[in-house]
Order: C-alpha cells, then sequence, then structure tokens
C-alpha cells in the first residue's frame, strides 16, 4: 500500500493506493500522523484506489475521525469502490465520516 | 525457577573468565617414561600445567576428570594406540569437541591423513624443536579457546531456549485455563425452554476465541440471546471479548439496566466498550425472544451474521446497517421485531465459517451457508449445523479456521 | 672424546633449554628404561616376535631422541624398520649395534651426572 500526501485549499489529501488492512496499518497511521502535525483542520482520504478494506482498516478509519474531531478538525472520504462502499454502509460509516465523490464536493461543503 | 537459571548462565560465564585469565593445562599421553618426562618439562617450562597419563585409558579418565585445554598424544603406544584415543574421544560427548595434538616420529603425509580422519587436530613431531613446539601449542590452546567459548554460548543459548520453553508452555497452559473458564459460560446444548432447542458448533482459531455467543434465560418468559465478534487479533482482543461477555451476562444486565431489551443493551455496550487506541472494536447482535408468544426483538451493532431460516419460507439475513461497538459513543440503536413460528430456525454465526477460502482465496460465503442450512431443513438441528462445517471445510480444503468459526442454532418446536 | 662422539652434550643440553639439573634427572631416568626397552627388543628378536620388537625398538628410539646420541638414534630406527618388516637375519646384528652403542651411551651419562658438564 502507497500514500501520498497532497496540499489543497484549507485541507489535505491522502491518496491511498491499495488495500487498507491490518498489515498496513502502521503506514497509515504515519501517514495520518504527519498530516496532524501540520495542524490541518480537514483531511480527505482518497479511497479511489482502495480494493479492499478489512475490520482493522475500517477501526482505523474511524479512530482517526473521532481523533480529528477531539481537535475539531474533520475527516472525508472521497470515491469508494463498490464493495468497499457497501462495506462502510453496513457498518454506518456514512453517518460518521461524509463521503464524496469528487475534490470540490468535499472541499465546499466542508468550508463552512 | 528464573533467577536459578540465570544464576547458572552466570556461573559459567564467571568460570569460562577464571580459565581465560589462569593456566593452560595440557595432558600429555605417552606411555615412554622418557620421552614423557622430556615433553613435560618443556611444557612447564613454557609456562603450562602439565598433566600426565602413561596410557590411553588413563588418558581419558584424567582428561574426563580435568577437562584439559589441550592433548598431547604419542602415536605409537601399546593396547591404545594415539589414533584409536582420539577415536575414543571423539565418541564421548564430554570430551569430543577437545583439542588433540598427535605426536609423531615421521611426517609422513598418508600417517598424517589417517591421524586426522581418525580424530587428530594437529600433529608434533618428537624431534620438534622448542619454536614449533611453542607455536603448535600455541595455536592450539587458541582453537581450544574458541571451542571453549563456543561451547559456553551453546549452553547459555539452550538454557535460554529451555527457559523460553517451560514460560512459553506455562502461557500455554494458563491460556488453556482461561479458554476453559471462558468457554465453560458457553451455553449448555439441548432444550433451553419449553419448545425451544439449542444447538451450536464453535472451532475458535487459537486457544481463546475472540468471537463468542449466549443465550440464557432472562425471566421465566424471556430469553437473552447474543453474538459478538471482536475485530483485532490474538489473545489480546480475546481477553477483551471475555469482557464483554462478562459484561452481557443476564445478571450484570439485570443490575444495569432491569432488562435484557436490545436495543438498551446495545446503547450501554456502545458507552462502556470504545474503540481501543489500535481502532480495535466489537461487533453485536442481541436478541429477546418471548417464548410464550414466539416474538423474537433484536437490535446489532454492526453485526450481520444472523439467519432466519423460517419452516415455510425462503431464508433472510436479520441485518441492517449499524455502527458497530465504539464507533459513535451517540449511537441510538434501532430495534427489530419479528414473531418466530413453530419448526423455524434461527441461526447465529461469526464471520470466521462463511469467511472460509478456497486455496484460490474465494470465500465459502453467505450463499453457500444458506444454501447448506436450507438443503438440511429436514435434519436434526445439530447435524445441520454440523453439515455447514462440513462444508465449509471442504471448501477451504483443511481443518482448521482462519478466523474462529461459531453457529449458534435455535429451533423452535412443531 | 668417546663421550662427545657418543651424546651430543650442546645439543642435549639445548633441547632441555640448558637445564642441567633436569637433563641429568632425565638422564638418571633414561639409564633405567633404556636398559629395560633393550632387553625387551632383544627377547622379541629371539621370539621372532615382530610387532613386540617394532614397539620395542619404537620405544628405546624415543628415549633416545631426548638424550641426543645420534649413532645410537640411527641404529635403533633401523632396528624398528627391520622389526616392522620381519627382517629377523638382519636385524639381529643391528640389535647388537644398538646394545653396543647404548653401553657407550649409558658410560657417557655415568660420566656426566658423576662429573658435570664441561664448561
Amino acid at each position: 500500500m502507497e500514500i501520498k500526501e497532497r496540499a489543497v485549499p484549507h485541507g489535505t489529501i491522502l491518496d491511498v493506493v491499495g488495500d487498507l488492512t491490518y498489515a498496513n496499518r502502521a503506514a497509515f497511521k504515519a501517514a495520518v500522523d504527519n498530516v496532524k502535525q501540520t495542524g490541518c483542520r480537514h483531511l480527505i482520504v482518497n479511497m479511489e484506489q482502495v480494493r479492499f478494506v478489512d475490520s482493522a482498516g475500517l477501526g482505523l478509519l474511524v479512530l482517526v475521525s473521532q481523533n480529528f474531531k477531539q481537535l475539531q478538525a474533520q475527516v472525508s472520504i472521497l470515491k469508494p469502490q463498490s464493495y468497499v462502499r457497501e462495506i462502510m454502509s453496513l457498518a454506518n460509516i456514512p453517518k460518521m465520516i461524509p463521503i464524496y465523490e469528487s475534490e470540490e464536493d468535499a472541499l465546499i461543503a466542508r468550508a463552512a | 525457577m528464573n533467577s536459578n537459571a540465570l544464576h547458572h548462565i552466570g556461573k559459567a560465564a564467571d568460570l569460562s573468565a577464571w580459565r581465560e585469565a589462569s593456566i593452560a593445562t595440557i595432558l600429555l599421553v605417552d606411555d615412554e617414561p622418557v620421552t614423557r618426562a622430556g615433553m613435560a618439562a618443556r611444557l612447564t617450562r613454557l609456562g603450562y600445567r602439565v598433566l600426565e597419563a602413561e596410557n590411553g585409558r588413563e588418558g581419558l579418565e584424567v582428561a574426563r576428570r580435568e577437562r584439559p585445554d589441550l592433548l598431547i598424544v604419542d602415536w605409537v603406544m601399546p593396547e591404545m594406540d594415539g589414533p584409536t584415543f582420539c577415536e575414543a574421544m571423539r565418541r564421548d560427548p564430554l570430551l569430543k569437541s577437545s583439542h588433540i595434538l598427535l605426536m609423531t616420529a615421521h611426517d609422513q603425509p598418508a600417517q598424517i591423513a589417517e591421524g586426522l580422519a581418525r580424530g587428530a587436530d594437529d600433529f608434533l613431531s618428537k624431534a620438534a624443536s622448542k619454536q614449533e613446539v611453542t607455536a603448535r601449542v600455541l595455536a592450539g590452546l587458541r582453537t581450544s579457546r574458541l571451542v571453549r567459548e563456543l561451547e559456553t554460548t551453546g549452553s547459555q543459548l539452550e538454557s535460554s531456549m529451555r527457559l523460553l520453553q517451560t514460560r512459553q508452555a506455562e502461557m500455554e497452559t494458563d491460556l488453556q485455563s482461561a479458554a476453559n473458564f471462558v468457554h465453560s459460560m458457553l451455553p449448555a446444548q439441548g432444550s433451553l425452554a419449553q419448545g425451544i432447542s439449542l444447538a451450536w458448533e464453535y472451532q475458535p482459531a487459537l486457544t481463546l476465541g475472540g468471537d463468542l455467543f449466549g443465550v440464557a434465560p432472562i425471566d421465566a418468559e424471556h430469553l437473552g440471546l447474543y453474538i459478538l465478534d471482536a475485530s483485532g487479533h490474538g489473545v489480546a482482543a480475546a481477553l477483551r471479548s471475555a469482557t464483554l461477555m462478562t459484561f452481557l451476562r443476564v445478571d450484570n444486565m439485570l443490575q444495569l439496566i432491569g432488562s435484557y431489551d436490545p436495543e438498551k443493551v446495545l446503547f450501554e455496550a456502545n458507552r462502556r466498550f470504545p474503540l481501543s487506541d489500535e481502532g480495535d472494536y466489537f461487533t453485536l447482535w442481541v436478541g429477546q425472544l418471548h417464548v410464550p408468544t414466539r416474538s423474537l426483538s433484536y437490535a446489532s451493532a454492526g453485526h450481520h451474521g444472523v439467519l432466519l431460516n423460517p419452516a415455510e419460507k425462503p431464508s433472510r439475513w436479520l441485518t441492517r446497517p449499524s455502527s458497530p461497538l465504539g464507533f459513535n459513543p451517540a449511537s441510538v440503536f434501532a430495534c427489530d421485531q419479528l414473531t418466530l413460528q413453530p419448526a423455524d430456525r434461527l441461526f447465529l454465526l461469526s464471520d470466521g465459517i462463511y469467511e472460509a477460502s478456497s486455496p484460490t482465496g474465494e470465500p465459502w460465503g453467505r450463499w453457500r451457508f444458506q444454501q447448506a442450512v436450507e438443503t438440511q431443513k429436514r435434519s436434526p438441528l445439530s447435524a445441520t449445523i454440523s453439515h455447514c462445517f462440513t462444508e465449509a471445510r471442504r471448501w477451504q480444503e483443511q481443518c482448521e479456521f482462519l478466523d474462529d468459526a461459531a453457529v449458534v442454532g435455535l429451533e423452535l418446536a412443531v | 672424546m668417546e663421550t662427545t662422539a657418543a651424546i651430543n652434550v650442546s645439543e642435549a643440553l639445548r633441547r632441555a633449554d640448558g637445564d642441567q639439573d633436569f637433563f641429568l634427572t632425565l638422564a638418571g631416568l633414561f639409564l633405567e628404561e633404556s636398559s629395560k626397552e633393550a632387553a625387551a627388543a632383544r627377547a622379541a628378536l629371539e621370539r621372532q616376535d615382530r610387532a613386540e620388537l617394532a614397539a620395542a625398538a619404537h620405544k628405546l628410539k624415543g628415549s633416545v631422541m631426548e638424550m641426543c646420541a645420534p649413532r645410537l638414534f640411527e641404529r635403533t630406527t633401523r632396528l624398528e624398520e627391520l622389526g616392522r618388516r620381519g627382517e629377523f637375519a638382519e636385524a639381529s646384528s643391528v640389535c647388537a649395534d644398538v646394545e653396543a652403542c647404548l653401553a657407550e651411551v649409558h658410560a657417557a651419562l655415568r660420566e656426566l651426572i658423576a662429573r658435570g658438564f664441561p664448561s
């Protein structure tokens, strides 16, 4: 799994490529910690290239979301693939972490 | 027990340090008194401590007793010659790594080859100059010291290994005890209440399973049931599951909230079990069955492993989107209700059974589980569950499940 | 003169690292042992016992080395070889040589023990 950090107006995007799983949790955590340290107010996790998420991956996403909420910051998810979307729906993730289909939508909706 | 083992290791290290600082001991084995005395004097003059033996048998005894740093052995001796002595040394586990110089009158290649083959490490000519004797002895002692150090390290490693193995065995025993305790809290099979029977099969991936379930009477008319799934792996997750299982005990819940209403149980569990620091969590399904009316109310926190198998209708999964425990501290869990009919079956399952993968990586899947259950509708409940396990094992082409596999079945009498 | 011919005194002393006292002690031991070993060789020869003859000659040879007596050493070596090969006829005359040389060496050693080393 590879993660690239990318700055956008009023936020940071993490482009994730590969599987978000137990095996890759350390790398994901490290990437998020990096973003947190910059004082980012809006983290967008781009999941367009994520094929698979396991229970550990789900938990990690929610943990990150809870952490950011405590810091008065936000987390959004971008373009999940259909299988991943379904898993997240079953776990009611959209109620906690908004899901968007484009970067613009994400940035506009959370700019307020 | 720990401290004794460490003490033993400490002592061995001290001994080798002492040997390092002290004078080397050389054992001389030669049947001829004059040459023996001459060589002994030479070695003593060089500063070594010299022991003597006049034949092979005596040499072996002295070697066992004194563990000399080096042996110098005459080739030609009656009864047991030099090469035979070397062979005897190499056969003895206590002595086999000793450093042996064979004393020869000649330096013929054939003789040298034979000596080496039969266990000598090096050769020393009887006509050797003082310099040559010194050089051979020093070289031999260097090697001997190296071998001794290796042996000490080797035996230290062995001691550590044995200690580790003992500790591991103790841990396994403790784990087995914990597992026995937790699993003793699993419900008994058979007839639960008037007209309801229970059967289950459970195969945890490790000694202590992380996916657990419970079926117990709440009061004279109600049965409480649950199945939980831990997201983490290993013993830590399993221990947390045991905590949740204790929390979900009927007596505890009655004390806490006065009922076993599924949505209230989940609400409390959600508050009590947040996400761990690693992002671990539980999924949980809770049901309450009112036996006289066959009314089942239930709620789920992210658990989708409950299948209703009605007697006269196709089976369906009792599932809706819901947050696992700890995802959202403010979660409210909706309660659903249905009325069971006679001969209906209800299955609670952990994902280990339907996520069983074939060698090509394809999961057995919830649909195939449904098929298995449907085709076995007329069989006894326990046989149906057994059949599911058999099919899953056949699918994954192995006996052990990678994740905890549990199937709990309830059946209403006709 | 005979003394120095039978034994290479300076070499023998060098072999003993200059320890005169030690050499004289060793010489005393040699006087005892070499007689026994030579007698054993003669007995084995008379019995035509190859193995024992070779063994006794070998043993004697070793001790002779310590005394640095070159002629005696050469004769003893030859006796060992003949014994190994079972050539008893020649061995017999060589054994006589050994006994003669040994007597010379004994005399020289007794002289050294009595008088000490030449300075």
